[in-house]
């Protein structure tokens, strides 16, 4: 029974407070919610956004990553410092530049935040095993090109060789034939033949040259001669005529001058007749008659000559039926060279008969050797062609099999090369007890003092408020000569020093056991966390001022607290929870706190990366105050 | 000319009126007691008197201004211990001064001038949780008058204190009071208020029952005196009533014991020597004679007919 009792106590001193017992019942409820839906995220069929930061659009491994994913969403930057930058300021989650040259390792530089541990560590990953699983899809389609190419060379080769027996088949046939035609041929006396065909020749070359001479002398000859005939007798004909011609016309033209002669007289006679002024008209009519007169009389004088000329003619008429004459002769002479030429013509004429039975043998022979020939000729085109057509596949295949004389192993073992670029300094430090670069220690130093800080400052401040309350303290304070801001403000810079002495142990002990290096911003990190501590105590008083007792206190404070730490992408990536989420742990003070430490820490931006949250601080300091002092006066 | 003038004042929660016109004066240099069950409303006048508060009805005229200008003159000493428990005496002293606006050197006089008044000086380096709890009574009023106020608003300050340790914070509250200082004094203690308070405001459901001064309550609400008379053997009826018609006095007996009621204005020697004549004449021997004279937890039962302690 008094166990019961006191089992019935426990819980009715926990429903008597009816805050404590809210936020108990809430605790569940919000916690699980939003671990579940900070973790909804990492299903990524849900349809998570990632973004992917890319320098080129075009890019075949690009397609396929896309393909890869639907969750994948890209954006392309310039350049690789636009991307870098973009991926340091967690616009994209990560960054991919694509180097490709056909035929070699494609190239990949994979850019993440490594000041993102959790982030880094799963999206990377993520990316590097789709662009593992392309590479190896690659590297599966290559070898089944491969086979699929020897297939078809294995195939190709046991065909060629087919044609090759074909082939061999073919010239055994042939062989056949031209053994045939060997036997033909060796049995023909070719020596016979050609005495014969010596002997022929010598005579057809006599006959050759005679006979050509004899055919240029007797067509000349005959058409020389034959043309100089007409042409002489038309000659004679000519001058004959023009003579008679001639003599009429003389014998005309006497005739017509004197009674042209006689007709001026008797114009003149008229003339001198007629008044003086009527001869200047008639004058030049009778001038006319007188140089026509003159006119006939030259012309008498030329057919005078004319006649001279004919006469002189005649003479060498007698000379030309001379010539003509010998030119007879010469042709006699040419008669009697035609009849030896028909001697020699008769004497060969036996020789290329008996010459012509040998060569229709010979003929026949030569038409067997033809057809062996065409036969031959066609086989060869047939060959020809089928090997054309070898020539033609081994053409194709060549330089595939060439491709894959040149194919660097390397590229079928991996044709991706994926190479991880962390966008912040990365050097190993000295003196790290543990295997931790700068970055990962930067961050770690960063989680440390936030998740720190956020516990004891909002703790520690609401609790001391709280117990300030139940002591009237805040009674006296007020009725103090002291200022509520005063007295606010000393109790925030009082709680801030006591965070910068947990801030420099936390240092003291990353330098000494982990290396952090001295080098470090160490300004920066003090500013840092007097901004983070203000907003954490900030929060702190005004828990401290609106609760009532201790219980709930720090009920309320882990309320706060637990829920920030779950989303504040130190354990579970910001980028992995819906949108929403994510959009709100991006203004909890616990985010800007740690981004603005990894800011100060890790990033050498300056303020470029950290301005947000110093806002995000700043304005949670500012409210906190304000509400915490107006709550005292 | 009073240092805290109250007229007609009122105040309501919501339909609740918790003050139903209040009106008294509080003269300076006095030790004035706020009296009262729970819920009489004494905290929120108290947390009116010293501008915490609003009221919705009548009026509160300081000697000088408004409370909240008077915040260096007027000093509370609340029941709770209002220190830093963790801190030693000196540091809370420390603490408090510094928040004052007391010239540093003045500041430190103070601190040395109150520990050797409240007789701290062996306990200044013991951190307050380890204290008496009246010693811890003493810090908390140090810390409230630090600043040397001039009016001093006491929530409860004996509770819970021994009866030495109470007679010593009642000298030191008189030593207030002979400085000139005015003391708004809440209390349970009706001899507290009686021994130091030179004037009482009896409230009861946020009404003003009576105020004035001890004494003249006492005289005026206290009703009579009352004789306790030990005889040698019972007394019997007859007698009782013999001297009680005779004498015109109230008279309850049980056994040996007469508790005899007569005005304060009556002697008391007087009244028992008339008391002696009857019972000897009986044969009754007095074996003892006291009085017990009205105190205001008589007033308080008288006016409002419920005890407050």
């Amino acid at each position: 029974m008094k166990l019961f009792a006191i089992i019935k106590k426990e819980i009715m001193a926990v429903k008597n407070q009816r805050i404590s017992l809210l936020l108990i019942l809430l605790y569940p409820v919000i916690g699980t919610l939003l671990l579940g839906l900070a973790m909804t995220g990492t299903n990524f069929d849900s349809g998570t956004n990632i973004a992917i930061g890319i320098t080129s659009n075009s890019s075949d491994l690009l397609d396929e990553l896309a393909g890869s994913s639907p969750n994948y969403t890209f954006v392309e930057y310039y350049n690789v410092f636009a991307l870098k930058d973009a991926v340091q300021k967690k616009q994209v989650t990560v960054g991919l530049e694509f180097i490709e040259n056909p035929g070699y390792q494609a190239k990949v530089n994979i850019y993440y935040d490594n000041s993102s541990i959790t982030s880094a560590s799963i999206f990377t990953s993520m990316v590097k095993t789709n662009i593992e699983n392309i590479a190896r899809e690659k590297t599966l389609t290559t070898i089944s090109d491969i086979l699929q190419t020897t297939n078809l060379f294995s195939t190709n080769i046991t065909d060629e060789i087919g044609k090759l027996k074909g082939f061999k088949k073919d010239l055994e046939g042939t062989d056949v034939i031209l053994n045939d035609l060997e036997y033909k041929i060796n049995s023909f006396d070719i020596d016979d033949l050609k005495s014969d065909i010596d002997e022929q020749k010598q005579n057809i070359a006599t006959f050759k040259e005679k006979n050509a001479r004899l055919k240029e002398i007797l067509v000349s000859a005959r058409t020389e001669f034959t043309n100089l005939q007409n042409v002489v007798n038309q000659f004679n004909s000519d001058i004959d005529q023009y003579e008679a011609s001639l003599q009429q016309l003389e014998s005309e033209m006497i005739t017509q001058e004197a009674q042209l002669n006689s007709t001026i007289n008797e114009l003149n006679n008229l003339y001198s007749q007629i008044p003086a002024p009527i001869q200047a008209t008639y004058a030049q009519e009778l001038n006319d008659l007188y140089n026509l007169s003159n006119y006939i009389s030259s012309w008498k004088s030329t057919i005078i000559n004319v006649n001279n000329m004919i006469d002189s003619t005649n003479a060498s008429q007698a000379n030309l039926n001379s010539t003509i004459n010998e030119f007879g002769t010469m042709l006699s002479e040419l008669e009697q060279e035609s009849a030896e030429i028909d001697y020699a013509l008769n004497s060969s004429e036996q020789g290329i008969e008996n010459l012509e039975s040998k060569l229709g043998l010979f003929e026949e022979t030569l038409t067997q050797a033809r057809q062996l020939i065409s036969e031959s000729r066609i086989s060869k085109a047939d060959i020809e062609n089928k090997i054309t057509q070898s020539e033609e596949l081994f053409a194709e295949l060549l330089p595939k099999m060439q491709s894959f004389q040149n194919m660097d192993p390397q590229l079928l073992i991996q044709p991706i090369k994926i190479k991880l670029i962390p966008t912040q300094i990365n050097s190993k430090l000295s003196g790290s007890l543990i295997n931790m670069d700068a970055t990962q220690l930067g961050v770690m130093v960063a989680n440390s003092i936030s998740i720190i800080l956020i516990l004891t400052c909002i703790l520690l401040s609401g609790i001391v408020i709280l117990s300030e309350k139940s002591q009237d303290i805040p009674l006296r304070t007020f009725m103090s000569d002291a200022n509520p801001v005063t007295l606010t403000l000393g109790k925030l810079l009082g709680q801030i020093t006591i965070a910068l002495v947990e801030t420099m142990m936390i240092l003291i002990i990353a330098i000494l056991f982990f290396g952090f290096p001295l080098s470090a911003n160490f300004v920066g990190i003090i500013l840092s966390v007097i901004l983070i501590s203000a907003a954490f105590i900030s929060v702190g008083l005004l828990i401290g001022a609106y609760t009532k007792n201790q219980s709930t206190t720090i009920l309320l404070s882990l309320l706060l607290i637990v829920p920030m730490l779950f989303v504040s992408g130190i354990i579970v990536p910001l980028e992995l929870m819906p949108g929403f989420i994510s959009s709100l742990a991006g203004v909890l003070p616990m985010t800007a706190a740690n981004n603005l430490l990894i800011g100060v820490i890790v990033k050498s931006g300056g303020i470029y990366f950290i301005w947000k949250e110093i806002i995000v601080l700043s304005l949670i300091t500012i409210v906190g105050f304000i509400l915490f002092t107006l709550k005292k006066q | 000319m009073p240092i805290i003038s109250l007229k007609n004042v009122s105040k309501s929660y919501g339909t609740k009126k918790v003050l139903d016109d209040i009106s008294f004066d509080i003269k300076k240099g006095d030790i004035f007691g706020l009296l009262g069950s729970n819920g009489a409303g004494k905290s929120t006048l108290t947390k009116i008197l010293l501008g915490f508060e609003d009221y919705a009805v009548g009026k509160i005229k300081y000697y000088d201004g408004k409370p909240t200008n008077l915040k260096s003159r007027i000093a509370v000493v609340p029941q709770n211990i209002a220190a830093y428990l963790d801190f030693t005496v000196q540091q809370n002293m420390n603490f408090f001064a510094s928040i004052t606006n007391l010239p540093k050197k003045e500041r430190k006089q103070r601190i040395i001038d109150l520990i050797e008044w409240l007789e701290l000086k062996n306990f200044k380096d013991v951190k307050v949780r380890h204290l008496s709890g009246g010693y811890q009574r003493l810090v908390n009023m140090a810390l409230s008058i630090i600043n040397n106020p001039d009016i001093i608003f006491l929530d409860e300050p004996t509770v819970g204190l021994d009866p030495k340790m109470r007679l010593l914070f009642w000298d030191k509250l008189k030593s207030l009071k002979q400085s000139g200082k005015t003391l708004i004094l809440t209390t349970h203690y009706m001899d507290e208020a009686e021994r130091l308070c030179t004037n009482v405001a009896l409230l009861k459901k946020g009404k003003l029952i009576t105020t004035g001064s001890a004494d003249q309550l006492i005289k005026k609400y206290g009703g009579e005196n009352v004789m306790i008379l030990e005889i040698d053997q019972d007394i019997d009826d007859k007698t009782v009533n013999l001297i009680a018609t005779t004498e015109k006095l109230r008279i309850k007996y049980t056994g040996k014991k007469l508790y005899i009621a007569f005005p304060q204005t009556h002697s008391f020697e007087k009244v028992v020597n008339t008391i002696k004549k009857h019972l000897i004449d009986k044969h009754y021997d007095i074996i003892s004679a006291n009085l017990k004279e009205p105190t205001l937890e008589d007033v308080f039962l008288n006016l409002t007919g419920e005890k407050l302690s």
